[in-house]
């Protein structure tokens, strides 16, 4: 899931931020309000996961580890 | 936001400094600035043949310093946007910095064209702003960008067209007033302490989560609009936001007067709108429909159609589609404003916020943004669209939606 989730956000969201690793601190690589937004959709529409308020922490979202995490607390 | 009949429409960049300002060195680097970037002296015309208007560039020349030895920012301001110094339409500078010192410490005030520059633009060039290179750039942006034919346009912006013959059905309202005419540009500044800011953002968390800021802020400025307008009227009013969405996620790469952002036209609906939360869940649905149905490429197309002709000929038709009206407000949550300048001409900035200016309608704008750990709002609006009685109630409802007292407005 690591793997997809990066995928999505280097090719999808974030585009010309360098290589990225399942613990890349995704709010310093560039991750803000406008692709947080982006990335719930892709999370959406892949994962078949919809994510609640609470769970929209920038500590969930820090790296792609956290967000697989996540996803699959949720499932 | 420019409309035929409102003037030139200008915003203004304060950013506070700390310390007494160094005029000698700010002119050194405007100087530069002017030098580097030709369009900084450039008017549009029309092209005779494509009608498309097109940047013209005079000869290089310093960006204007203007150094006020005394007086009031917001007085300053507030004169500087009702101003027609710069003017797109005629030669001469379409930049002009402004030092005013502030106590022991100074604030510089960069005006400027919103059809030139966006806040990303403004962002851009501010981290620029104490360079001393001359060498022009070639890299001024789409100056020019290729539109494609008007058929092909036509198709592509379709979808859009479609949802837009969707609107009427709603009861959209702004705060212009019909039949009077626009006044002046006027506004107010509210600066949160670190403390305030840091309530906020924990209301933010526990009501919608940490992350969803764009759909919050616009959520509880249109709540703050419709507050306004029920004042005037029995009917419940739903909102139309003209928000506007950064094109790409990592702009560092695009060049200073590149268009960042599109305006998104999102419709909150009255039901939606009781309750903060749900205004920000319905707000954030209304957005993923919008990406889901491919509206911006549509909304793009549409923007480049729009491009063709002077904007009272397009603009008349909403308005009279929308009864009226063209949005309900203007609104951004612009996120950390120049995150990556710490500091210029060697001096440390305390803060820095846009003031941009406003036509009618809507007639009003509501606009956020960070800097060191403080949230700044402000509000812009022309005379006639907002009372001083409306503008108690489009405060109050804010604060409440934010979780604050008030601070001393500027």
């Amino acid at each position: 899931m690591e793997t997809k989730l990066l995928e999505i956000i280097q090719n999808e969201i974030l585009e010309s931020s360098g290589p990225l690793t399942p613990e890349t601190d995704l709010f310093v690589a560039g991750l803000d309000s406008m692709a947080i937004m982006q990335l719930l959709l892709h999370i959406e529409d892949h994962f078949q996961v919809a994510l609640e308020p609470a769970d929209l922490s920038r500590e969930n979202f820090q790296t792609a580890t956290k967000i697989a995490a996540l996803i699959a607390s949720k499932r | 936001m420019r409309r035929s009949g409102q003037g030139p429409h200008l915003a203004a960049t304060v950013i506070e400094m700390a310390g007494k300002a160094d005029p000698d060195a700010i002119r050194e680097a405007a100087d530069a600035l002017g030098r580097r970037h030709p369009l900084l002296h450039a008017h549009l015309r029309r092209s005779p043949f494509t009608f498309i208007a097109e940047w013209q560039t005079g000869p290089p020349a310093a960006v204007p310093v203007i150094i006020h030895e005394t007086g009031n920012l917001g007085g300053l301001v507030t004169r500087l946007l009702n101003s027609d110094s710069i003017n797109i339409f005629r030669p001469g500078p379409n930049l002009e910095i402004h030092v005013m010192p502030q106590g022991e410490n100074h604030s510089i005030i960069l005006l400027w064209p919103h059809s030139l520059f966006d806040a990303i633009g403004i962002d851009k060039l501010i981290a620029e702003l104490d360079s001393t290179d001359p060498t022009p750039r070639q890299d001024w942006g789409e100056t020019n960008p290729s539109s494609g034919s008007p058929a092909e346009l036509w198709k592509a912006a379709y979808p859009m067209i479609e949802e837009m013959r969707t609107f009427p059905a709603a009861n959209i309202r702004s705060l212009h007033r019909r039949g009077r005419k626009p006044g002046a540009a006027r506004f107010e500044v509210l600066t949160f302490s670190p403390d305030s800011t840091r309530i906020i953002q924990e209301k933010m968390a526990k009501t919608s989560g940490e992350l969803l800021m764009i759909p919050y802020f616009a959520a509880l400025s249109s709540r703050a609009v419709a507050a306004v307008v029920r004042t005037r009227d029995a009917s419940p009013p739903d909102i139309l936001l003209s928000l506007p969405i950064q094109r790409v996620s990592n702009p560092s790469d695009r060049p200073l007067f590149h268009n960042h952002m599109a305006a998104w036209s999102l419709l909150l609906t009255h039901d939606n709108m009781a309750e903060l939360a749900p205004a920000t869940k319905a707000l954030y649905r209304s957005y993923a429909s919008f990406m889901k149905r491919r509206l911006p490429a549509a909304m793009e197309a549409l923007t480049k159609l729009n491009e063709r002709c002077p904007s009272r000929l397009y603009l008349f038709p909403i308005k009279h589609y929308l009864k009226g009206e063209l949005c309900s407000l203007f609104h951004s949550h612009t996120g950390k404003f120049a995150a990556h300048t710490e500091a210029l001409f060697t001096r440390l900035i305390l803060n820095a916020y846009q003031i941009p200016s406003v036509s009618t309608p809507p007639g009003i704008g509501i606009f956020f943004s960070e800097r060191n750990d403080q949230l700044t709002c402000t509000l812009s609006w022309r005379e006639g669209s907002l009372d001083a009685g409306e503008l108690v109630t489009l405060r109050r409802q804010l604060l409440d939606d934010l979780g604050v007292e008030a601070p001393v407005p500027t």
